[in-house]
């Protein structure tokens, strides 16, 4: 396989559910490929079905139509060659961090030794600041120190690629910028391929190489793209108070407010070609109405 | 602070105050021997006295609270006494209950758990079964003990001595408590496993973990606080059982002291048993609560 390869592909995705009404179209024709180590992030209107394109990369949602290549594979049901953080990082409750993150590691490195996997266990747990409460249970862990949990487990699996689903969006803006820098440390050593939702536009910028930006549902789909050119590694106040930072948000917010409902061909942009806010008073009460 | 206070004597008085009152209403209601001496004529023309007990009362029959206290103290006072089969202390009989009661009830937990598994995993399963499930389930024990009676006819394991150590009637009993007790297991077990949120299966498909990890590591856990819900509500039917099964079949027991001491007309007996039953039945479900509970926070 060419290093040339995308990483991953998702060629024309479809959900449908069904529903009293016939079939309820969610993500229609959803085509994107991810090249290896690039951080893509995934933007739209609470709704339009982000969580449904990501669920149906980790396999947990049935593909009605369509495909997913993951490494040149095509991929079909869950497994541990994709890394997955939620919004809630679902630790089992009656095991200690450390259990939860060794029930993985016992998995995929079945043949390392038993020291090997404790190490490696307690190696990404003090990575993500919590080697003093690896024999706690998740019970006794704030929110943001379980969502560490859930990176190191994550991560702690070597996957091919990683699975975000607003993994910040229940927390506190000063842990949330906190677990920001976790991931991003532990992304630069590793540099997973990954695809990440969010609906904070700063964060989209601040962490991506992409920014995918999806239509409004139904039939949802890829409306915009946005490619981020800040050098890495990013510090976050070099990266807030670059002007071009409020150029791309202008670009997304715009996207957000005004454009996220009309169906075109979908469209790379740059820092060359960004657009912004519509100066026509009347498009915008006409996007407004709609 | 004083409310705490306040309230703490409130919890410890009127307790104290409605068992008062219950006993006050059962001395109201209850009969009490009046001894009546009358002269009379014998027909001979002497007068003669005639001593008479008789009892009178609202139930005439029903035995006071002090008579039942001064009839029961010997079993109380000396709990463990064996004065005969049929004559031992009050403990020593809800001992041999209390053993036939913890047999039955784990044969119901061993039997019970796992169909309740099959039941919470399998939409075929609950189909198939369910039914069944609802018909036997409101099935009295003494419809199971002549059933057990006629299914382990001429069972018989002999001990050393040649003598019957576990016969036809031991094996009907188990059969009734095990049967009767494990419905609250079985479907407590069922809920619990359905109720498994998916993000806890989500983890079993995602680290593709085997199926016997996955009921260990997973199911087990997650479904453990519905199960010993279902595991104290049926040992509470598993001691309601014991004193039905050891009245029909005879054997020595706090349930087949209660039935001889009827047939012997000792009612005062009757009450003492079971006020005992109440109290181990009591005991028993603040036990199994104390287990629950330790589950719940974990
Ligand atoms: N299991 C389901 N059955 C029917 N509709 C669903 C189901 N899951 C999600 N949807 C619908 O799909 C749409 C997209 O949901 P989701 O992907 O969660 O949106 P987002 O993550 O972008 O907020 C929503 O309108 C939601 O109602
Ligand atoms: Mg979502």
């Amino acid at each position: 396989m060419s290093e040339r390869a995308p990483a991953l592909e998702l060629f024309r995705l479809q959900k449908t559910y069904p529903s009293p009404k016939g079939p309820a179209v969610i993500v229609k024709d959803f085509s994107l490929n991810l090249k290896r180590g690039e951080f893509v992030t995934l933007i739209g209107h609470s709704g339009c079905g982000k969580s449904t394109v990501l669920s149906m990369v980790a396999g947990l949602t049935s593909v009605t139509d369509g495909g997913i290549i993951l490494e040149g594979r095509e991929s079909t049901g869950p497994g541990p060659d994709r890394g997955i953080v939620f919004q809630s990082p679902c630790l089992l409750p009656w095991m200690s961090v450390f259990d939860n993150v060794m029930l993985g590691v016992e998995q995929v490195y079945f043949t390392a030794s038993k020291t090997e996997r404790r190490e490696l266990a307690e190696y990404y747990l003090s990575v993500v600041g919590l080697g003093d409460a690896m024999k706690k249970s998740p019970g006794e862990l704030s929110q943001g120190m379980r969502q560490r949990v859930g990176i190191a487990r994550a991560f702690a699996l070597q996957p091919k690629m990683l699975l975000l689903d607003e993994p910040f969006g229940m927390l506190d803006a000063l842990t949330k910028i906190e677990l920001q820098q976790v991931l991003l440390d532990l992304w630069r050593r590793n540099r997973l391929t990954t695809l990440m939702v969010t609906h904070d536009v700063n964060e989209a910028i601040y962490l991506s190489d992409r920014v995918v930006m999806m239509t409004n549902g139904p039939e949802a789909t890829l409306g915009e793209i946005l490619e981020i050119d800040f050098p890495r590694p990013r510090k976050r106040e070099m990266v807030l108070n670059d002007p071009l930072f409020t150029a791309y948000r202008d670009h997304l917010v715009s996207y957000l407010t005004e454009r996220s409902h009309q169906r075109n061909e979908p469209k790379t942009y740059t820092k060359e070609n960004l657009l912004t806010f519509t100066s026509d008073p009347v498009a915008k009460d006409h996007t407004a109405a709609a | 602070m004083k409310l705490p206070g306040k309230l703490s004597l409130n919890a410890i008085f009127l307790p104290f105050l409605g068992v008062l009152l219950c006993i006050g209403g059962w001395a109201l209601i209850s009969g009490k021997s009046v001894t009546k001496t009358t002269t009379k004529d014998d027909g001979w023309g002497d007068m003669i006295t005639v001593t008479e007990t008789k009892r009178v009362g609202l139930s005439a029959d029903l035995p006071a609270p002090s008579e039942t206290w001064v009839a029961s103290k010997p079993y109380i006072v000396e709990p463990f006494a064996k004065r005969g089969e049929l004559d031992q202390g009050i403990l020593r009989f809800t001992w041999l209950s209390l053993k036939l009661v913890v047999q039955g009830y784990l044969l119901a937990l061993l039997i019970g758990t796992p169909i309740g598994f099959l039941l919470g995993l399998s939409r075929n399963f609950t189909l198939a079964f369910d039914p069944i499930i609802q018909i036997l389930r409101p099935v009295s024990p003494l419809a199971w003990l002549p059933l057990g009676m006629v299914m382990f006819s001429g069972l018989k394991i002999a001990d050393a001595s040649g003598r019957t150590a576990f016969g036809t009637s031991d094996a009907a009993a188990l059969f009734t408590i095990a049967i009767c007790a494990m419905w609250p297991t079985v479907l407590n077990t069922a809920v619990g496993v359905r109720a498994v949120p998916q993000d806890y299966l989500n983890v079993a498909k995602v680290l593709k973990l085997s199926r016997f990890k996955t009921l260990t590591k997973i199911l087990i856990p997650s479904s453990l606080p519905y199960m010993f819900t279902g595991f104290r509500l049926s040992l509470g039917i598993a001691w309601l059982v014991i004193v039905a099964v050891e009245m029909l079949i005879g054997k020595p027991g706090i349930g087949g002291f209660l039935w001889q001491q009827y047939n012997a007309n000792s009612f005062a007996h009757i009450i003492l048993s079971i006020i005992t039953i109440g109290l181990i039945g009591f005991i028993l479900d603040r036990l199994m609560s104390l287990a629950e509970s330790r589950f719940r926070t974990a």
